[in-house]
């Protein structure tokens, strides 16, 4: 039985769905007053119709009969002219005005100001805001109301009610049909309302299951995460313990090499030995940063480098090993490739690993790396003319690493399938991809298309940009550095450090000295030693980041002075101990200030651990 | 010529650095981990101390900061293995006072390049 009411009141809602239009149907605010316009316009005149019906009956056929039918009929098209309009409020307004004014018309014939089919002018209000949303036309429906009594009112005193057609006395029956009528309206529109209102609470339910459910999948999410990560833990820890005895097998196999003759029958063992050892080394790189990657601990490092330079070394790299394969190796691009911005460690990384493949697949052949810069995009192409890759296998190589690595593993004399999932990875990481075309027995080509500058600089080494006040907008030395300290020597090293990286620096012996010259640059960053004549560098560091307009600005403690957890406490960005390690100052600042301009390309670019 | 302290707990790890310095005029010695190694430093006082980060009795990261409180002018190389690139432990090492950093595996020549380099700078 609850079934069956289900399925009509399903059809029901699917009948009067139809006649909404689909631009009215996105506008949630008034979804729910379009259903109850267009439920009351098919029902509602069936009501309507059968006090017409009641008229004719006691009354039969004359004009103001015809009037008040067509009236009545004239609301049975206003669905289907909202389906092709889509004009919901002024068709909703005519529709109201259309109602008051069959009411009064069927008071003024039919029994004046006790007219039995007054009781209906209470379902105006209740249908104009049922239908119309918005207070701007709620209150057009009460003028409305109001204009339409006032010139029933007027027509009244002016010409006086029509009471000659049907006596009062014969009007007891329709008074009570009309009645009847209008409550039977009234409640089917309530019921109607109700069980929208009841739908929605469903749909409110079921968002709240759905929540629930989303709530679930995060704590699986999290805990799968947490997995990972002590996965990668758990291999990383392994990695260095396997480090060491493969740092015997390399070492000692090298150390016999360089003393045997390379003539003795030995040394190709020795050889054997010593390259399995380094593709075992290489595996376990692989593997680690994989682990890395799979536990989101990779970051990239923008740096600004030229690309036809850096592409330059990278076949030089690879020019020996190619001939040594007897591969024709062939570096191609236009002669200015311009400056790029990415990781260029990652970027070589992917290039080392397409690069070995190839020339190990194409012995004898050829390999040629292609390369373009479009202002967007870098595409670096590595083709060989190897002996290719089975279609069913190209769908799956750049994937995961586990699903093939056995079957790989014995067809290839080396596993490719971690070095091609990492490079995919690294690609996919930098904003880019890899892919892979090939023809068995012709050749492969895989190509990397990374971004020339690289947006997510997700690092752990840069935090998002502290606000800074809007001061920085206003051209000041944005590019400088400010270095306090008060031994001239290591103002003289630091200086010439940043000069190589095209940074222009600050320099201050004292504390005093030093906020002051802050305060006029607005250095992108202060280096700060701590042992100095009172003030000392605690004390600037905690002026720093107490004023207002200098508190944004990194600063990076470079000092003897090791006590880091201080450090933290004050607010330093970095704590880095001298004697300088030029490496690491370098590091630093390009991690805390990517703005700034930065020349020189640099290999070493390992992420800061102790940082505060 | 120089001293070196080893310190790591696998002896092929020391015996590997032995045999890498035989040739050259460097001489070494041995510990077995950060404790012992800190006593035959305090006694010696070598030139130049190589040590592993994960240890027994005492972490390389500690021993490197005890060494460096002493305010001699001792070279410290870190070594360890983790990934090619990032690794933290050497990074802290390196940050906690270590002069250099030398992730495993090494050969002779790296070994060697590095000892070179941090007692002529430069060059």
């Amino acid at each position: 039985m609850d079934k069956r009411r289900q399925t009509i009141s399903r059809w029901l809602f699917n009948a009067v769905d139809w006649f909404i239009p689909a631009k009215v149907k996105a506008n949630s605010q008034i979804i729910q007053g379009v259903r109850m316009f267009l439920f009351s316009h098919l029902f509602g005149p069936f009501l309507g119709h059968t006090i017409s019906l009641y008229i004719l009956f006691i009354h039969g056929p004359d004009a103001p009969w015809w009037i008040f039918f067509w009236a009545i009929t004239a609301f049975w098209p206003f669905p289907l002219v909202l389906k092709l309009t889509g004009w919901y409020v002024p068709l909703a307004l005519v529709s109201i005005q259309n109602l008051i004014f069959c009411i009064l018309w069927g008071c003024y014939q039919y029994g004046g100001i006790s007219s039995p089919i007054m009781p209906w002018l209470i379902t105006v209000p209740l249908l104009a805001f049922f239908y119309l949303p918005t207070r701007k036309t709620r209150i057009m429906v009460s003028f409305l109301i109001v204009i339409n009594i006032a010139a029933v009112n007027f027509i009244n005193i002016r010409y006086g009610f029509n009471n000659s057609t049907i006596p009062l006395s014969e009007l007891t029956g329709l008074g009570m049909v009309s009645t009847f009528c209008a409550g039977i309206y009234v409640s089917m529109m309530a019921l109607y309302y109700a069980n929208i209102v009841s739908s929605q609470s469903e749909l409110e339910l079921e968002i709240q299951r759905h929540l629930a459910t989303t709530r679930e999948l995060r704590t699986a999410t999290e805990e799968a995460e947490r997995a990972t990560r002590a996965k990668s833990e758990f291999l990383a820890k392994m990695s260095h313990e396997l480090r060491t005895p493969l740092s015997a097998i390399l070492g000692y196999s090298e150390m016999l090499m360089e003393e045997l003759d390379d003539a003795e029958p030995k040394v190709r063992d020795l050889k054997r030995i010593h390259g399995g050892g380094k593709t075992l080394l290489g595996l376990i790189n692989d593997l680690l940063d994989l682990s890395k990657l799979e536990a989101h601990k990779t970051d990239l490092h923008a740096e600004q480098f030229d690309l036809a330079a850096f592409l330059a070394s990278v076949s030089m790299d690879w020019e020996k090993a190619a001939s040594e394969s007897n591969v024709n190796f062939t570096l191609r691009h236009a002669t200015e490739l311009g400056p790029v911005v990415n990781d260029a460690q990652k970027l070589r990384r992917v290039i080392d690993n397409l690069m070995s493949n190839a020339v190990k697949f194409a012995r004898g052949g050829r390999v040629t790396l292609t390369a373009s810069n479009n202002g967007d995009q870098i595409i670096i192409a590595i083709a060989d003319t190897g002996r290719g890759i089975d279609s069913d296998r190209m769908a799956t190589m750049l994937d995961s690493f586990g699903s093939h690595t056995s079957e790989t593993s014995s067809k290839y004399d080396e596993n490719p399938g971690l070095g091609l999932a990492l490079s995919h990875r690294y690609c996919r990481l930098m904003g880019g991809d890899l892919s892979v075309e090939s023809e068995p027995s012709r050749g492969s080509c895989f190509t990397i298309r990374v971004p020339a500058r690289l947006t997510r600089s997700a690092t752990i080494t840069a935090p998002p940009e502290t606000p800074r006040n809007g001061v920085r907008d206003i051209g000041h030395t944005e590019n400088s550095i400010l270095v306090i300290d008060d031994d001239p020597s290591a103002l003289d090293l630091i200086e010439r450090i940043l000069s190589k990286e095209g940074i222009t620096s600050v320099l201050s012996r004292s504390v005093v000295d030093g906020i002051a010259r802050a305060r006029e640059h607005l250095p992108a960053a202060i280096i700060l030693d701590i042992r100095m004549q009172q003030p000392d560098g605690w004390q600037a560091l905690r002026l720093i980041r107490q004023d207002r307009q200098l508190c944004p600005i990194k600063v990076i403690l470079l000092t003897v002075d090791d006590d880091f957890v201080k450090g933290r406490a004050f607010g330093a960005d970095a704590h880095l101990l001298k004697p300088i390690d030029r490496d690491a100052l370098i590091r630093c600042i390009r991690a805390f200030c990517p703005a700034l301009h930065m020349d020189e390309l640099d290999e070493a670019n390992l992420p800061l651990a102790a940082q505060a | 010529m120089a001293l070196v302290l080893v310190i790591d707990d696998a002896v092929v790890m020391r015996d590997l650095v032995r045999r890498m310095l035989a040739q050259t005029s460097h001489a070494v010695i041995e510990a077995e981990d950060g404790e012992a190694g800190l006593t035959l430093f305090s006694r010696h006082r070598p030139d130049v101390v190589i040590t592993d980060l994960f240890m027994p009795n005492k972490e390389g990261i500690e021993t490197i900061r005890d060494i460096r409180r002493t305010k001699g002018n001792t070279k410290i190389i870190a070594m360890s293995g983790g990934a090619t690139q990032g690794d933290e432990y050497l990074t802290a090492a390196k940050e906690l006072g270590a002069d250099a950093v030398l992730p495993k595996p090494f050969g002779r020549r790296d070994l060697l390049g590095l000892i070179d380099q941090l007692f002529h700078p430069g060059r």
